[in-house]
């Protein structure tokens, strides 16, 4: 397989990840397009450097990463800060004895059947409502598929941190679906 | 052969269903859900959980197509050996 053949079949599947990427990074539509379009063409003239086989969508969601980081410079240090204030609250990991599940909705439906019952775009709704931190970790965990060590690289932070945003990221995130599947009467709190 | 007792098992649950531990823990969070009436429903539970969350990654915002071809295009010009 020559270059441009090797490129189509495992680069270019992910840009509609890599798009939605560029989208949560920058804000703007118009914005996501340039970032991907410089991430794609930077990716293809580094494309000897790519490992055959490796993770093809982390090495792209990284490069998109640079390019925006790069482009964005001026406000770096802003971005930094808060970074830093949230990096401190993870490092006290997880404690002994946490609970995986948001109890309230454990309780009312140990097999968790409700969340069948929610539609797509409730879900998607339901994530980015939560904290940044949590949400992206979630996205790019559940969503895009991506390992932990992965996550870890791409958001600059240590394993421990992206375990234990996942763990208490998805017990919030259970809980908005319970709250959002009270809300539109898939679950009905009080007993018949 | 590890053995996990409850806490073990459920604070190792998501890594559990993500695929991200080493074989010998893999096979003693299995174990633990296998034999214990209290955990196995926890693993259920985070289950179906996530299996809603992997099919609403279906129902995901794509690339508009117009960028597709915009980068089809660049690709093509980018890869295109050298016009003598
Ligand atoms: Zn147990």
């Amino acid at each position: 397989m020559d270059r441009n053949e090797s490129f189509q079949s495992e680069a270019l599947p992910h840009l509609d990840a890599v798009y939605r990427f560029a989208l949560r990074l920058s804000g703007s539509a118009a914005d996501a397009e340039d970032l991907v379009q410089e991430t794609f063409l930077r990716a293809f003239r580094a494309w000897d450097q790519y490992t055959p086989g490796t993770r093809a969508k982390s090495w792209l969601f990284t490069i998109c990463r640079n390019v925006f980081l790069r482009q964005r410079k001026r406000e770096r240090r802003r971005e930094e800060t808060v970074r830093d204030a949230a990096a401190e609250v993870d490092t006290k990991g997880l404690q002994t004895g946490e609970i995986p599940v948001f109890t309230t909705a454990y309780q009312y439906d140990p097999e968790g059947q409700f969340f069948a019952a929610i539609v797509d775009g409730g879900i998607l709704a339901a994530i980015e409502r939560l904290p940044d931190d949590f949400r992206d970790t979630v996205i790019l965990s559940d969503l895009e598929g991506l390992a932990y060590a992965e996550i870890a690289e791409l958001l600059d932070i240590p394993v421990g941190t992206v375990k234990s945003r996942l763990f208490r990221g998805r017990r919030l995130l259970q809980q908005v679906l319970y709250e959002y599947a009270t809300d539109t009467g898939y679950v009905h709190t009080n007993p018949q | 052969m590890t053995r996990y007792d409850c806490l073990q098992a459920l604070s190792k649950l998501y890594e559990y269903l993500d695929g991200e531990l080493p074989p010998d823990d893999t096979e003693a969070v299995r174990h633990h859900m296998e034999v214990c009436q209290g955990c196995y429903p926890f693993l259920q539970f985070c289950s179906s959980f996530q299996d809603a969350l992997h099919r609403a990654a279906h129902g995901q915002t794509d690339a508009p197509p117009a960028l597709r071809s915009r980068i089809a295009d660049l690709l093509q010009t980018e890869g295109a050996p050298p016009a003598h």
